[in-house]
């Protein structure tokens, strides 16, 4: 009998957070829940501890002999799972007591495809709670409205698989699947394509989801310095659906967005080695190319000042390379 | 152990879960003495799952072994052990320890502060009192072993720098730069700016100034500020990584601020020194950013000309196919 939700977690080498993972789902039982532990391919015995001290909890160990990357761990749990629902835990982090339960509830009461909320940001000892950029709480809208237009955030800009359920049987099945050739960003196109689909959402709070942020392994969406690159073709994705049509506010929030994940990464560039500098630039000259002068001015208009500068200088030596 | 104490008891506080099974091998081979008492207390805590360290197996285990568990977490904060910090755990709760266990003659606590467990192979150990010095070690394969004791120490924990270390970490860090930025702009007659902080630096962190160091040296372009200077620097051999934009900045700023930023950089509260760190990087790079926006961009224009670097990896910076 099919249950009501699935809880995807990929983990590669997360030995040091069984014991807080099996905490939270202590904690977070409830009829139909099943969590898909995904192991792909851990060499320091993660699969094994966990069915070792999982007994009589609803964790399903599905193994990997090798490691294929978040992506594609992600996709085939999405082919095992047969609860209408699913949602998504980094096995570093760690649910509130009651979390996820209460978030299948919102979705089984507000009926939305999908239902996203709010969550905690832990760096060491400190907590942030990061809110979902949206207001009206327990309301169903089109998926459209939260793209938005350039400027401030949007819910394209809260891309956390975690702090949001899906519902299977309203989103079709590619709009749920990851781009597995994308290291890190896949979540990016992923939520475009799902806003854009038009399917409905809705906002909730919930008892908390905890997102460590200086996790020092066993999360798959930790990053090595050259995978931080893969913003770009990620970035390309969010344009080929921000640039599809005639919709000028989804261009600028597409263009918006690509100036300020290139600002970002510019800034921390010291953190890549010289031949990923340059592989950055020319990369984001040739991203910040793309859509029309007027969108992308519009679109620079809405980012830092001290930015602006370089983002036009990008943009020109992209569409001189262009021509 | 057993209970009854000797009269110099060792109170081992360890902060995080390994640090806690590595005492436990201690007290187990009778290295931390017989009266042990294990203070536990976490640095990476769950307080939404796991109130706290005391309760984990681990604990149990220290338990087992003879140790008396204290909850750290219970003594310096009960009201919720995620506000304190492992230097509150130094600095502040020698009284409440006391009180609970005792005389305190050795603090556990972790070399790479909060939320890090130690990795294998590292030291987890420094200072509490001076002259006794503790080194509790994790080998490869994760097993603790006391490497060295309390008044037993070979010498002190790499990461605890005693005062007139100072100058000695200065030196080669900032030295060449500081040198070069008094004999231009004077100083106490014969006296470095890094002889002068040596002298005025009253609670050493070194690991501030690498990190001010680190910081600044890191920042693209400011090789490129005063040509002049980088020319001299270059005749009398200073290695090109120095900070040689130095001058160029200090004169605009003025030496009693650069002094006075390295001063609190050494001396104040790491909250302190961290605003002296980000106002000095913010002025550099304002300055700077017109020269490697320029740099990168030729270069980047170069690039793609060439044929974009980005197209060797259909993952950074090329459009993969779709």
């Amino acid at each position: 009998m099919p249950g009501r939700l699935d809880v995807v977690v990929p983990v590669h080498d997360g030995e040091r957070y069984v014991d807080s993972f099996l905490a939270t789902v202590r904690s977070n039982r409830a009829d139909g829940v099943r969590y898909l532990l995904m192991d792909d391919g851990s060499t320091d015995g993660t699969a094994d501890l966990v069915e070792s001290r999982a007994g009589g909890l609803p964790v399903q160990v599905v193994r990997s002999a090798v490691n294929r990357g978040v992506a594609a761990t992600r996709n085939t749990a999405l082919d095992l799972a047969d609860a209408r629902w699913v949602t998504f835990l980094d096995v570093d982090d760690w649910c509130a007591p009651g979390h996820v339960p209460a978030m299948l509830a919102h979705a089984e009461r507000l009926g939305a495809a999908m239902v996203r909320t709010d969550h905690v940001v832990v760096d060491g000892l400190r907590r942030t709670a990061e809110r979902a950029p949206w207001e009206r709480r327990d309301e169903v809208f089109d998926a459209v409205e939260g793209i938005g237009d350039a400027g401030g955030r949007t819910l394209v800009d809260y891309p956390y698989l975690w702090a949001g359920v899906f519902d299977r049987s309203q989103i079709a099945p590619n709009l749920l699947r990851f781009d597995e050739d994308l290291r890190t960003a896949a979540d990016r196109p992923w939520f475009w394509r799902l806003h854009a689909a038009g399917v409905t959402c809705a906002v909730v709070s919930s008892p908390g989801y905890f997102y460590r942020r200086s996790a020092g392994s066993g999360s798959l969406t930790q990053a090595g310095a050259d995978r931080l690159l893969d913003f770009l073709p990620a970035y390309h994705r969010v344009l080929d659906v921000a640039l599809a049509g005639d919709d000028g506010a989804r261009a600028r929030r597409g263009l918006y967005g690509a100036c300020r994940v290139v600002g970002f990464h510019i800034d921390r560039r010291a953190r890549l080695d010289a031949s990923l500098q340059r592989r950055l630039f020319a990369g984001a000259a040739r991203l910040l190319a793309r859509g029309d002068d007027d969108a992308f001015a519009a679109a620079v208009r809405q980012t830092h000042a001290v930015d602006r500068r370089l983002l036009h200088g990008l943009r020109a030596v992209g569409q001189e390379a262009a021509s | 152990m057993t209970a009854a104490a000797t009269a110099a008891v060792t109170v081992a506080v360890v902060v995080s879960a390994e640090g806690l099974a590595a005492a436990v091998e201690a007290a187990r081979a009778g290295l931390l003495g017989d009266g042990a008492v294990v203070v536990a207390a976490t640095c990476d805590p769950v307080p939404e799952l796991v109130p706290s360290l005391a309760s984990l197996p681990a604990a149990d285990a220290a338990r087992a072994a003879g140790a008396r568990v204290v909850d750290l977490d219970a003594v310096i904060a009960p009201q919720h052990p995620v506000v304190w910090t492992p230097d509150d755990a130094a600095d502040g709760s020698g009284d409440a320890l006391r009180a609970q266990v005792g005389d305190v003659g050795l603090l556990l606590v972790e070399a790479d502060g909060p939320g890090r467990p130690p990795a294998p192979g590292r030291t987890v150990a420094a200072v509490l009192s001076p002259g006794e010095v503790g080194v509790l070690v994790t080998d490869a394969d994760g097993a603790a072993r006391v490497a060295a004791r309390a008044r037993d120490a070979a010498g002190p924990p790499p990461t605890v720098l005693a005062p007139e270390t100072l100058r000695d970490w200065l030196e080669p860090t900032l030295g060449a730069a500081l040198r070069t930025f008094a004999g231009a702009h004077g100083g106490p007659e014969g006296e470095s700016v890094a002889d002068q902080l040596v002298r005025e630096a009253a609670t050493p962190e070194p690991r501030v100034l690498v990190e001010v160091g680190r910081v600044l040296r890191a920042l693209d372009g400011v090789d490129r500020l005063n040509g002049r200077d980088a020319a001299v620097r270059l005749r009398r051999g200073t290695p090109p990584a120095s900070l040689g934009w130095l001058p160029v900045w200090a004169a605009e700023a003025g030496r009693d601020l650069w002094v006075a930023m390295l001063r609190q950089a050494v001396a104040g509260p790491r909250a302190v020194a961290a605003r002296y760190v980000g106002a000095a990087r913010r002025r550099v790079q304002r300055r700077t950013r017109p020269l490697w926006e320029r740099r990168a961009l030729a270069r980047a224009a170069r690039d793609l000309a060439a044929g974009d670097p980005g197209s060797r990896s259909s993952t950074a910076g090329d459009r993969p196919p779709r």
